[in-house]
């Protein structure tokens, strides 16, 4: 009885997040991803490991927070005149296969956790 | 202005010229610098445009060198300490912003001169999130070099 219940629950819990994910997610193209990445080479090198200290990394940053910031410089919300240019003509189609290009480069970027205590 | 004739875009962009006025990045001053030097403004002989395009250099140079001299880098132990603040949000493996709901950026391993530059562009409102918007607001330069110096100290562990 209790299996069965929590197998049910699960069935469900199954289907709601394909359904979502089905939604948040429009299918990824990284072949197309890799081509318009020439275009962000020369600033962001070609595998997101930027090696000028001006550029921000993006290799390994989460997709979603890429995909957001390309949405702030298209709209003119963050005020970059550098990233405006580049992103002014991106679709929304660019913006996710960009994010999920570089994001799924290996890179050094962490977050915070455990790292506050000594060296 | 004199500036949007003579240089080309994306030097000076249309955001640039709708946009509040706002800190030059170093690289847009070598590029105003650099087709200051190439292009001469309108027709030359008048004594004028020649002291306009002399002052205009001058200021470039200026403020590049600015840039240039602010170039040490801030205390990293002293960063550790003040970015505590942050681990509630850039601490926890996942975190989620809300509304709209994306990841909270990793900030651990970026690169020190843009770390400057954004947590500044949160601070002056070139960025609008509005929680870094207040984080950026309550820091001053020095923290801001400090904290950049300890984020872009911190490395994968491989
Ligand atoms: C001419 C150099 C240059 C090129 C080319 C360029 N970028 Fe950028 N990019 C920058 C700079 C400078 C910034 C930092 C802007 C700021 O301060 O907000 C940036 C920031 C970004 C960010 C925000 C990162 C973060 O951590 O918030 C993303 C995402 C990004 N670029 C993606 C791209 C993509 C995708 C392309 C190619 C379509 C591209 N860039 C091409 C210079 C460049
Ligand atoms: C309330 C949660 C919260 C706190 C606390 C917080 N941040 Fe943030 N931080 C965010 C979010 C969300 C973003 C993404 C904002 C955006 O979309 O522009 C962000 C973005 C950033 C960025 C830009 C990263 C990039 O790649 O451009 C930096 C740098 C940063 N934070 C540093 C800090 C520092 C330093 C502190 C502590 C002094 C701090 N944050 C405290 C939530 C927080």
């Amino acid at each position: 009885m209790m299996i069965n219940k929590t197998l049910a629950r699960l069935a469900l819990l199954g289907t709601v997040s394909i359904a979502t994910s089905a939604f948040a997610a429009p299918p990824v193209n990284l072949e197309a991803a890799k081509v318009l990445a020439q275009t962000c080479q020369a600033c962001h090198g070609a595998d997101g490991n930027s090696t000028a200290a001006i550029y921000p990394r993006l290799a390994g940053q989460y997709a979603d927070y890429l995909a957001r910031a390309l949405q702030e410089y298209r709209a003119g919300e963050r005020n970059n005149p550098i990233m405006a240019v580049y992103a002014e003509n991106l679709s929304d189609q660019d913006i996710s296969n960009l994010s999920a290009y570089f994001s799924a480069m290996p890179g050094q970027l962490v977050d915070l956790h455990g790292r506050m205590e000594g060296q | 202005m004199r500036l949007r004739s003579a240089c080309p875009e994306p030097v000076v962009t249309s955001r640039m010229r709708k946009g509040k006025p706002q800190a030059l990045t170093f690289a847009t001053q070598i590029a105003i610098l650099l087709c200051l030097l190439q292009s001469p403004f309108q027709p030359a002989g008048s004594g004028t445009f020649e002291m306009t395009r002399a002052l205009l250099l001058v200021l470039a140079l200026f403020s590049t060198t600015t840039v240039l001299a602010q170039d040490a880098k801030g205390d990293p132990a002293e960063g550790r300490l003040k970015a505590y603040t942050c681990t509630g949000c850039h601490g926890i493996t996942g975190w989620k912003n809300a509304y709209p709901n994306y990841h909270v950026p990793r900030i651990g391993g970026q690169n020190y001169d843009y770390l400057v530059a954004a947590l500044t562009e949160y601070k002056n409102g070139g960025r609008k999130h509005p929680t870094m918007r207040a984080q950026g607001e309550s820091m001053s330069d020095a923290d801001i070099a400090d904290i950049a110096a300890f984020l872009s100290n911190l490395k994968s562990a491989e």
